[in-house]
Parts: structure tokens; C-alpha cells; sequence
């Protein structure tokens, strides 16, 4: 029976391709924006690395000195002091541990005759890269056994090693970091999740880095960082080691645990580690830190802005308006057929078979409404794109995911628009249009 | 084999009540050719509706092949229209963008038969309506009286026990109504009864038995001499 409602389904468009040509286009148009608004919603707010969620914790130590404005509870510095970071490395406490910060260097080869290649690093411990499923092409990170001692080694991004060797297989060359001398342990995939999770600080949707090295060289090596830095009223910060010695909040600071239930043990840690600063005369402020997951972080940094979540609403309501006006064109394509809805009723067909035959014809506009609609939202996602800088190109991008959502959403809010002219149409009285017609 | 018992219907509007049917009381047996015929709004076909179950009525008791309609849902009214009515209409009624074949098909796709079933059914109505050649023709590329031959044609293939026509040539000019005319006797001939309102008197003459409605209710019953019809014919 089905086969016959689909053949009188496309029998119906046909004879009003006017109706049925605006039908698709309000659905579509409809389902276009709401799309958009989703893909940017969906892509600014998923969390990249879901699986390790209840795993991965960003930590916040509040370092600052109270000052006149200090408030019970005020969000600590997004990032840890150099002091900090070197203590909960020593401490080693939780499975893994990654104190980072964004860096970057002139890279060059050694027979490399032009000016060097101006590349974005990042200055991390060796656990960074299992912690975060980091996918190694050659080699692998560097060992260390102590949190200031490492190998001048450095690993470099599949892009960044094409670039310098002609290929990815670099692992044991030899490559100029600002001039000085590092060895490639290893190679990576281009990696570049989005939003960027493990540093939310400085530009969640920036891509990934192209080299990576020791951050145990950094007070040797005086690393500058290229990253955002956040400093609490401390005097000498103008030589690199009185930088280091600061409060100055510089480092991105990720825990892995077993699971929730080593939250905890972790959280007591830290309670214990906060007092013992403040005992010191470290920290001025009573203890105050953040333990959170990848999802609860992403929420705190806001990376789904609250612009795209009332881009999302409007969307939304202007879907339902695209709906309202469907409904009058439904109700009239329906009347419209009244007198052969009422012939069937008089041969036999039930109004239940009315009501499906009905549904099966808006249910096919709902399909060709949410292709319409899936290629609305392709456009306008590259609308979306030219408005936002082009570091941001991988982001928006309709997965299949995203596809089958626009056909479902189009299929459930053309139903949903048809039922009350389906079930009214249906109830008409049959005698009354037998004979006029 | 249909038997109406004290059948009213009243139309309500905000400013006025129509009763188009009066305690109507009518029976039609098995095999009849029976002509219903009356001035305009005398209930002709409002009985009709309520004979096919098109419409609903006030009070009274209908009862079909000794079933009592009153209790049934629209599912089993459904069902029975299905088996045992077959509707030809004045203005025909035919769906314009399916074709011959299709339309005739229209009532045997709300019942479980298979697909070689429904092609023997469609085939042999559209003989026995002359009409096989056409079967691939649209509505609007036959001729008014070819249409009304298609609607027959549809109403046989549902094979129903009784027939309801109302002023089936009622758009037709005077040879087409003869044609459709000796088709329904045919039907009627092969054992269908067959309901026809009709406002000509000259083919009214032609059934087994004339039902006159005046205001809503039956004022004469007569039986027509078989041979005086032949005569008018």
C-alpha cells in the first residue's frame, strides 16, 4: 500500500507544481537556517576528545594576590604560574600530567639557505601526547625522568617535516630552532583539534602546531611564550628568571586520572597543595582552584558563545514561521484535492488511510525540502566562513551527521506541519464534495 | 437486503433546520432495479448518502444485508462500502492525472487483494463496460459518456451486491444516457441491485419498482410494468 500512497504522492506534486515548488521552498529555506545555526552551535560546542572526558582535568590554582576586588570563590587565572607547574610535575601525582604553553620558533635545516620558517610551537612534557591521543607517522615523544631535565629533541607536524625534508620520514635529522641545534624524535600527524580543548586561552579555533619541544628546556633555553599571560601586581618580572619565579599565570596545566572516582583524591590534593602555598606565603587568597573535565571546561571558556546559541533560537523560530506558512499551503493543497480525498472514502479507504496517504506525500516534500535545506546550509556555512578568518576553514563543515539531521528535522517539522490539515481533510463529510464536484 | 426504518436527517445550521428526511421508511430486496425519483430537495439524495454510508442520519435504524449500520465505526463502514457498494456519480468523479486502468483500480486498492487479482478485476470491468482499449487513456481524453463507463466500471470491479447511482446521466446527452442506461440494466440483469435517483421520467419507468420522495419522505410506491418500459426504451 505504501508504493500506491508514494505513486499518488508524486501524481499530487505534479498536479500543483506551483504549491509544491513553494512548500519545498519555505521547508528548505527554513531547515537552510536553522541548519547553519546548528553546524556552528554543533561545531563550537563538541567536545573533541568525548571519550577521555571523565579522564582529562584542566587545572586552575588561584595565585594572585586578593587585591581590593577579590571576591570569595572568583575564577582563578585560566592558567598556572611556572612555580606552579614545576611542583605539580614534581609531585607526579594522577596518571599523566602536561604543563604547556604556546611558543614558537624560526626552524630551519641545517643546509637550509633562506630565511628561516616562522613556526607555531608548543613547550610541552612527553605525556602531552598520549593524554591527548596525539597520532605519531615516525618515532615517538622524548623520555625523560625528571621534570627540568630533557634531550634537546623536538617533534615536528607531518606539514612542518614535508616542509623541511620533502618528506615525513625526518626522525633522527637534525633541525635549527632559532639557531640552535635539535634532533626529530618524531613525527606527527597533521593534528589540529577543534575547538582547540587543551589550550581554550589562546584562540580555541587556531589550528594545531607544527613543533613540539621539551618543556623541561624551557628556564635553559628561555622559551618565550607566544601565548597569553596573566600577572598579579609582581615587581620584577623583566629578567626571564624573575618571570619564572613569578605568579605570573602563563601555563596550560591538564591531569589525567584514572576516572571520576579519582576526582576526588585529586581535589584533596590540591586542596592540600593551595594551603601548604598559602602557608609558604605563595598565595595570598583562602584555597581556590578548578578541577575540571574537557565538557566542563569547554562550558566554562564559553566556546559556544552565546551568540551562536541565540543565532540557534532564531533560527529555530524562524523554522517555526517557515512551518506556519506550510501549514496554509498543506491546508490548501489538501482542499484543493478534497473531492478525490472523498471519492476514495466512498470506494473504501478509511481515514486512517487518508491520513497516511497524506503524510506519505508531505513526508517526500520534507525530503526534497531537507535536501533543499541541506544545500541552503552549505552555503550558508560558507557565508559563515567568509565572515570568520580563514585559520577557521576546517570548522565548519556539514559532516554526515549534520546531513541526516537536516532531512530528519526538514521530515519531523513537515509532519508535524501536515497533521492537523491531514486529520482535518480526512474528517470532511464525502457526501458533500461527490456531489459538487 | 437494505431496509430503513423511521430514517430522519435534519441539516442545522445557526438560523435554520432542514429536515431532509422524514422517518423515511424503505426496503430494497435483493436483485431490484429500483428508481428513486422526487422534485429537487425532496431527500433523493441524502437517502442515497445514508444508503452508502456517505453521511450520517438523525434516528431511526438501517439496517444493510441485516446488519445495523448504526453501530458500526468508520473502519467496519469502511470495510463495507468497500465490499458491498458500488457509487457511480453524476458528474463522474473520475481522478484526472491517473488513468483509465488506475482510476477503475482506485476502490481495490483499500482492499487485501493481490495485484493479478486486481488486474483480472479491472480488465473484465472494462470489458464489460467496452472500454479495454482505453485503458491507458487519461479521464479528459475520453468522451463524457466514456467517462461514465469508466465510473461504472470502477464501481463493478469492487464485484459489490449493490449498485447506487445518482442521476448517472444526469451530464450525459440522450445516446450516451441510453448506453449507460442499458449498462446498469446489464449489471442488474447479472444479479446486482441496483439504487438509482434519477430526475428522468423516462428512465425512471425503466427500473423494477419507482420510489417517489416528496419533503423527506416516501409519498408513492409503484411498480413499473417491465413491458411498458421496454416500450418507452
Amino acid at each position: 500500500m505504501l508504493d500506491y500512497d508514494f505513486r499518488l504522492a508524486w501524481h499530487s506534486m505534479r498536479r500543483n507544481p506551483v504549491l509544491t515548488v513553494l512548500m519545498i521552498a519555505a521547508i528548505g529555506v527554513g531547515v537552510g537556517t536553522f541548519m547553519t545555526a546548528l553546524n556552528v552551535y554543533y561545531v563550537s560546542s563538541k567536545n573533541p576528545i568525548a571519550h577521555k572526558n571523565d579522564q582529562l582535568y584542566h587545572v586552575q590554582l588561584d595565585s594572585f594576590r586578593m587585591g581590593s576586588d577579590w571576591q570569595e570563590g572568583r575564577e582563578p587565572p585560566d592558567q598556572i604560574s611556572y612555580i606552579d607547574a614545576m611542583n605539580l610535575l614534581r609531585d607526579d601525582r594522577g596518571l599523566r600530567q602536561s604543563a604547556s604553553f604556546k611558543t614558537g620558533f624560526g626552524i630551519a635545516t641545517q643546509d637550509y639557505e633562506g630565511l628561516p620558517i616562522r613556526a607555531v610551537g608548543r613547550a610541552t612534557t612527553p605525556d602531552f601526547f598520549e593524554m591527548f591521543d596525539v597520532p605519531f607517522l615516525a618515532g615517538g615523544t622524548w623520555q625523560q625522568s625528571e621534570p627540568d631535565v630533557a634531550p634537546q629533541l623536538v617533534i615536528l607536524s607531518r606539514a612542518m617535516s614535508e616542509r623541511l625534508f620533502g618528506t615525513s620520514e625526518s626522525v633522527g635529522e637534525s633541525v635549527l630552532l632559532d639557531e640552535d641545534d635539535y634532533t626529530v624524535v618524531g613525527v606527527i600527524e597533521d593534528w589540529s583539534p577543534s575547538p582547540k580543548f587543551y589550550d581554550l586561552t589562546n584562540g580555541s579555533w587556531l589550528e594545531g602546531e607544527d613543533v613540539f619541544v621539551p618543556f623541561a628546556l624551557t628556564s635553559q633555553k628561555e622559551y618565550e611564550t607566544w601565548g597569553n599571560t596573566r600577572c598579579s601586581g609582581d615587581g620584577d618580572v623583566d629578567s626571564f628568571e624573575g618571570f619564572l619565579q613569578s605568579s605570573c599565570a602563563w601555563i596550560t596545566y591538564w591531569v589525567e586520572i584514572g576516572g571520576t572516582g579519582d576526582r576526588s583524591d585529586f581535589e584533596s590534593y590540591l586542596t592540600g597543595y593551595s594551603e601548604a602555598q598559602r602557608a609558604a606565603g605563595r598565595y595570598e587568597a583562602p584555597v581556590n582552584y578548578r578541577f575540571r573535565n574537557v565538557q566542563e571546561w569547554l562550558v566554562a571558556e564559553r566556546v559556544a558563545s552565546d551568540s551562536s546559541k541565540v543565532l540557534l533560537w532564531l533560527s529555530a523560530l524562524f523554522l517555526m514561521v517557515c512551518l506556519l506558512n506550510s501549514v496554509g499551503l498543506v491546508l490548501a493543497k489538501f482542499t484543493a484535492r478534497a473531492p478525490q480525498l472523498a471519492l476514495r472514502r466512498a470506494v473504501g479507504a478509511t481515514r486512517g488511510a487518508l491520513v497516511r496517504q497524506s503524510l506519505v506525500e508531505i513526508i517526500l516534500i520534507g525530503v526534497v525540502g531537507g535536501l533543499l535545506g541541506m544545500v541552503l546550509a552549505m552555503l550558508g556555512l560558507q557565508g559563515m566562513l567568509a565572515l570568520t578568518e580563514a585559520s577557521n576553514s576546517t570548522r565548519y563543515e556539514m559532516d554526515w551527521v549534520m546531513m541526516a539531521t537536516a532531512i530528519v528535522v526538514s521530515v519531523i517539522a513537515t509532519t508535524i506541519a501536515a497533521l492537523y490539515p491531514a486529520l482535518r481533510i480526512s474528517a470532511l463529510a464525502p457526501a458533500r464534495y461527490l456531489k459538487t464536484q | 437486503m437494505l431496509d430503513m426504518q423511521n430514517i430522519t436527517k435534519v441539516y442545522r445550521t445557526q438560523l435554520v433546520e432542514t429536515h431532509a428526511l422524514r422517518e423515511l421508511n424503505l426496503s430494497v430486496a435483493e436483485g431490484e432495479f429500483v428508481a428513486v425519483t422526487g422534485p429537487s430537495g425532496s431527500g433523493k439524495t441524502t437517502f442515497l448518502n445514508i444508503a452508502g454510508l456517505l453521511e450520517e442520519y438523525n434516528g431511526g435504524r438501517y439496517l444493510l444485508d441485516g446488519q445495523d449500520i448504526t453501530r458500526l465505526n468508520d473502519r467496519e463502514r469502511s470495510r463495507l462500502r468497500s465490499e458491498k457498494i458500488g457509487f457511480i456519480f453524476q458528474g463522474f468523479n473520475l481522478i484526472p492525472d491517473l488513468n483509465v486502468f488506475d482510476n477503475v483500480d482506485v476502490p481495490l486498492r483499500y482492499r487485501k487483494l493481490s495485484a493479478a487479482e486486481r488486474k483480472e478485476r479491472i480488465e473484465e470491468a472494462l470489458q464489460t463496460v467496452g472500454l479495454s482499449a482505453r485503458a491507458r487513456h487519461l479521464p479528459a481524453e475520453l468522451s463524457g459518456g466514456q467517462q461514465q463507463r469508466v465510473a461504472i466500471a470502477r464501481a463493478l470491479a469492487g464485484r459489490p451486491r449493490f449498485v447506487l447511482a445518482d442521476e448517472p446521466t444526469g451530464n450525459l446527452d440522450s445516446l450516451m444516457a441510453r448506453q449507460v442506461m442499458e449498462l446498469l440494466e446489464k449489471i442488474n440483469e447479472e444479479g446486482v441491485t441496483v439504487i438509482m435517483v434519477t430526475h428522468d421520467p423516462e428512465l425512471a419507468r425503466r427500473a423494477h419498482r419507482n420510489i417517489h420522495l416528496l419533503d423527506g419522505q416516501v409519498s408513492d410506491l409503484e411498480a413499473v410494468d417491465p413491458g411498458a418500459a421496454e416500450a418507452v426504451a
